[in-house]
């Protein structure tokens, strides 16, 4: 992507709403500077300056296209970024501001300093615009190394748009830290702030690239690549929707005339839905092909649609090296939980990007679910009376999301959480209540409820401020349209200074999480010997909240171990237990063996989701 | 040894996978009828240049340094078969597998006036389902046929023309490989309604998950030219084919499409009674065809070889792929090509000239998928003023859009006929360069001289 020679680059756009609403001053508001621009710049002070280590790396790992996309960092480059740290801060209230690349970065590299032997750093492969964007492993101190443990993953804004969910997970990163005592030694954190580094650097710069990658693509198939992209056609300094009349159009202005409603028989006059902008390449088409590639949130391959029936899916799924990075990193870990935090819709969202499509749900990964979102309501104080999936909580499908393909193949419970929500200021009284009345509208929701469901916020919070009503622009084509919509930072972002809000109880969600992850303990309840003839039997507890999992291939299995000189004569050296549900126990497993009086006999049990647990039987 | 040997004989034109195409002495029989039909000036008339070396889009492609023992010894058979027909065969290794075994795509150009990156081209390609480390390779059987038998004019029908075979996409497989082989399918392993692993067993923790699946995808995502996949497949998989249940509305081909695929099965004939398949029967989630027919738009085909076949048993047959060969033959025959068959030249002014072409696509195969960038025209040596056209025999022609000279046409489906007039402006006598470009079809120029028809 040839983001320096872009006119966007250089057109800084005001966001005025962030100063009247969060009465923030705009020096305050932090814009990134994405590494492909540094990279580009000849100008040194025209950058902020990222990390000159992480740069180091990204350069390495781009000219060594063979290496590892994913690797834990060597003990060298962990030292590295620890001196990167800012040194001492130790942020006790949450951000009132969004980080760029640098902070964000900085701020990974405090928690490797102040917590050496309860972190790990974890570097990706970069970004296609050459932004390397890392992850840390969080525990509390315990013999078990990090990479061993049960795992959850809370992964920031993979959609390269939801700048509050990058926040979040540094700010639940940040808790967890000053809480280690709260977690199991045999938990661990993998926390990557910034999943989509390319969308959500452009974002905060003011850049649209609707959370696309900076891979070039040529979307139109004119043999030109994003030369036909989003512009501000009526020079207020901001890139706003634009409405196209169509007799064909799929939308119609409702009867509050700023929102959309879909088109119904007859209703008239109908309009396309676009980014504002003109036809920049005469082909009698709008924004056809705009700068950016892929949408790593749609890349991943449950659901996927293919590269031409959904836009920045990807010529393939996981065909970006960053999205495979982050698969094999789930693939490779103990990954229990996979927590994406993206989005608008301030709810708690399970599988099901696509209705009919995969994955489809069991009776018990329904239970566990459930589980979860009791969990997220009492955690946040926020209100979500039903199980929704994505495309419930959308109102719309969500093709190739993380969150399906980690449930289908990583096998570990996934759930996309939105930070930010139109419901979240509906307040009362002191208590947090996001007064989500979610509807019985799951079946039938229109794909446009998200907008309806902002107009209080709208209206009764910012009292209108953050939607421009639609006013009309003539194109160079002579083609008369309504430009208007949301602001930047409004909906799909929290002004500043309501990003707290928007943070609030996470922390608390992942130290529930954390502790509802199944466990599993061996119980010794029968020894007896006689002579060298010896007979045991166990029980395996799980004394957890959530089952030791789903898939058939992550079953618990028991295994035994003898010593030299023992023999097996009843039982088996391998035992299949199965999943165990959360609190409850498994089966009794009996062994008759011949052993040595000096020699115990070890038994281990083990799962997909758990740590082997072992136990010494000594009859 | 064998090492050696099959490195000196590809020697540094495997290693760089380059493409030599001698001068354009072949007569392009597209060219031939423009010109007799529009007295428009070929471009053989200026193609008096000397060889040219030509790079594939396959960046990167290298033979490894030491080569496995791969099944089948077919590493040597590839090596000797380019060695016997150099001017005609090139090789490559695309990848390896799991196992270290090399991929190899074999080339097949004749010399041409096109570098054969340009011309329209057919993969005819066979991976293996079971362990057959005996059994004659079918895409080798039937390459070494065409080159044999006096029945097909190789010269001829490859100057215009790309073949590219590939003879084994799992040699793990077929080896018998267990660590590499056995657990992950190859044919599951695509992107296209790939089902994960709890679902379809095989298909790994996600699509191109092995070395092999995504050195294919690679391959062919970078040869827009391809046109149609011919499969020679283990009748297990053709016999599972059948009964498949309905795909999605947003999987179903365009009825164009679907006609040409039909086409080219048609195209098929053998005594035996071997079964031969397309879409949608073939359709199976994960699939290599699956990939090949829903994200490039390809029309694939495929028929039943029989798999055990053993090289003591090949070789007591005269003609053992004969029928495959054929085949072959008549789908290369039935790759996209335009013909440019009238024009009218009108004066409008002193310097305003109206030009009437009619372009055609004999097909049987569409020069673009559905959707994607079809037909463009290019013009030249003249100022081009307005382009219009119409599917004839409709008389009301629709503005083109035109940028910098460039004509959008879009598709043109096999059989379909599309009237072009363009206004431009040029003095008398001068001549008007005009090159149709489309995916998957030869680029075809020619030149018309601005004198008024019939004067």
């Amino acid at each position: 992507m040839q983001l320096k020679g872009h006119p966007f680059r250089s057109k800084a756009i005001l966001n005025a709403s962030w100063i009247l609403l969060g009465g923030l001053a705009s020096s305050q508001v932090s814009f990134a500077a994405p590494a492909p621009l540094q990279a580009e710049s000849t100008q040194a002070d025209e950058t902020v300056t990222q990390d000159p280590v992480v740069e180091d790396e990204s350069q390495q790992e781009q000219q060594d296209s063979q290496a590892p996309a994913t690797e834990a960092v060597s003990e060298a480059e962990a030292t590295q970024l620890e001196e990167s740290a800012t040194g001492g801060d130790q942020p006790v209230a949450p951000p009132a501001n969004y980080s760029d690349l640098s902070e964000v970065t900085a701020q990974l590299a405090s928690w490797l300093q102040r917590a050496p032997d309860s972190s790990q750093a974890v570097v990706l492969a970069p970004s296609r615009g050459g932004l390397v964007a890392s992850g840390v492993l969080l525990g509390a101190p315990g013999p078990r190394p990090l990479e061993e443990r049960t795992t959850i993953a809370i992964i920031g804004a993979l959609d390269g748009i939801s700048l509050s969910g990058a926040e979040a997970s540094l700010w639940i990163g940040e808790q967890l830290l000053q809480r280690l005592d709260e977690l199991s030694p045999d938990v661990a954190f993998a926390i990557l702030p910034w999943g989509a580094p390319d969308g959500l650097a452009a974002r905060l710069s003011g850049f649209c690239i609707e959370g696309r990658n900076a891979l070039s693509t040529d979307d139109d198939g004119d043999g030109l690549m994003d030369e036909d992209g989003p512009d501000d056609v009526d020079g207020d300094g901001m890139l706003m929707q634009m409405l196209v009349p169509d007799p064909e159009g799929p939308w119609v202005r409702g009867r509050d005339k700023r929102f959309l409603m879909p088109a119904g028989e007859g209703d008239y006059p109908r309009y396309r839905l676009l980014r504002e902008g003109s036809d920049n390449d005469g082909d009698g088409l709008l924004n056809e092909d705009g700068v950016g590639g892929v949408v790593l949130d749609r890349h991943f391959p449950v659901n996927w649609r293919g590269r031409d029936r959904v836009s920045g899916a990807g010529a393939w799924p996981l065909a970006e090296a960053r999205a495979r990075a982050i698969a094999d990193r789930l693939l490779s870990m103990r990954t229990a939980i996979v927590v994406v935090l993206q989005g608008n819709h301030g709810l708690m969202a399970q599988p099901g990007g696509v209705p009919g499509g995969l994955p489809q749900l069991g009776p018990a990964e329904l239970a566990s679910y459930s589980s979860l979102r009791r969990l997220f309501v009492s955690s946040t104080g926020r209100e979500q009376a039903l199980d929704m999936s994505l495309s419930d909580v959308t109102g719309g499908q969500r093709a190739g999301t993380l969150v399906d393909w980690a449930h289908s193949s990583v096998g570990a419970l996934a759930i996309e959480v939105s930070p930010w929500g139109p419901d979240l200021t509906r307040r009362d009284s002191n208590a947090l209540d996001a007064g989500f009345r979610t509807p019985q509208l799951t079946a039938s929701m229109p794909p446009h409820w998200g907008d309806q469901r902002w107009i209080h916020w709208l209206d009764d919070v910012h009292g209108g401020r953050g939607f421009v009503d639609w006013y009309p622009v003539q194109l160079d084509n002579g083609v008369t349209t309504l430009v208007g919509g949301w602001e930047p930072q409004t909906c799909l972002n929290p002004p500043p200074a309501e990003l707290s809000l928007a943070l609030q109880g996470l922390p608390d969600f992942a130290v529930e999480l954390a502790a509802a992850l199944p466990r599993l303990e061996l119980i010794l309840v029968e020894q007896r010997r006689d002579g060298e003839l010896c007979s045991f039997s166990v029980e395996l507890i799980n004394p957890g909240l959530l089952p030791t999992g789903f898939s058939k291939s992550a079953e618990v299995e028991l295994e035994l171990e003898l010593p030299p000189g023992a023999k097996l004569l009843v039982g088996s050296m391998k035992v299949r237990i199965g999943q165990i549900p959360g609190g409850a126990t498994s089966e009794r497993s009996t062994w008759v063996v011949t052993l040595p009086r000096a020699e115990p006999a070890i038994l281990r049990a083990k799962g997909a989701w758990i740590a082997p647990v072992e136990l010494e039987v000594r009859p | 040894m064998i090492v050696a040997l099959i490195r000196s004989v590809l020697g540094a034109a495997v290693c760089v996978f380059v493409l030599f195409a001698s001068a354009a002495h072949a007569q392009d029989e597209t060219q031939r009828e423009a010109t007799e039909s529009t007295g428009a000036t070929g471009q053989e008339e200026e193609a008096e240049e000397p060889a040219k070396e030509l790079e594939l889009p396959l960046a990167g492609l290298q033979i490894p340094k030491e080569l496995p023992e791969d099944p089948n010894g077919l590493s040597m058979e590839v090596a000797e078969l380019v060695a016997l027909h150099p001017g005609l065969l090139r090789a490559a290794v695309i990848g390896e597998s799991a196992g270290g075994r090399p991929l190899w795509v074999i080339v097949a150009a004749a010399p041409g006036f096109l570098d054969p990156n340009e011309r329209p081209a057919l993969m005819l390609a066979h991976w293996a389902e079971s362990p057959a480390s005996n059994a004659s390779n079918p895409v080798l059987g039937c390459l070494r046929q065409m080159l044999a038998s006096n029945e097909f004019d190789l010269e001829s029908l490859l100057s215009e023309r790309t073949l590219l075979l590939a003879p084994q996409l799992n040699p793990d497989r077929v080896a018998g490989d267990e660590t590499h082989g056995g657990k992950l399918q190859f044919n599951q392993s695509f992107p296209a309604r790939w089902q994960p692993e709890s679902i379809r067993p095989g298909s790994g923790p996600y699509p191109l998950s092995s070395p092999e699946s995504l050195a294919v995808v690679e391959f062919l995502d970078l040869n827009p030219m391809l046109s149609a996949v011919a499969v020679l497949s283990s009748p297990s998989e053709l016999s599972s084919s059948k009964a498949k249940p309905a795909l999605p509305k947003e999987f179903m081909l365009s009825s164009a499409d679907a006609k040409a695929g039909r086409a080219l099965l048609d195209l098929w004939s053998d005594d035996a009674g071997s079964l031969a398949a397309g879409w949608p029967n073939l359709a199976s989630p994960g699939s290599l065809i699956d990939w090949c027919v829903l994200e490039l738009g390809l029309v694939c085909v495929s028929v039943e070889i029989e798999p055990q076949r053993t090289k003591t048993e090949i070789a007591a047959q005269a003609t053992p792929w004969l029928q495959s060969a054929r085949w072959s033959a008549r789908l290369l025959q039935a790759l996209p090509r335009i013909r440019v068959m009238k024009n009218n030249v009108v004066r409008l002014g002193e310097d305003l000239w109206q030009l009437d072409l009619s372009i055609w696509n004999p097909g049987p195969l569409g020069v673009a998928r559905t959707g994607a960038r079809g037909l463009t025209a290019s013009i030249s040596q003249v100022d081009l003023l307005y382009a219009a056209g119409g599917l004839e025999p409709s008389v009301e022609y629709a503005l083109h859009h035109q940028l910098n000279g460039d004509v959008r046409i879009g598709a043109l489906p096999a059989g379909v006929r599309r009237n072009l007039r363009l206004v431009v402006r040029g003095a008398e006598a001068e001549q008007a360069r005009i090159e149709l470009r489309a995916p998957r079809a030869a680029t075809f120029g020619f030149e018309i001289t601005l004198i008024e028809s019939g004067s």
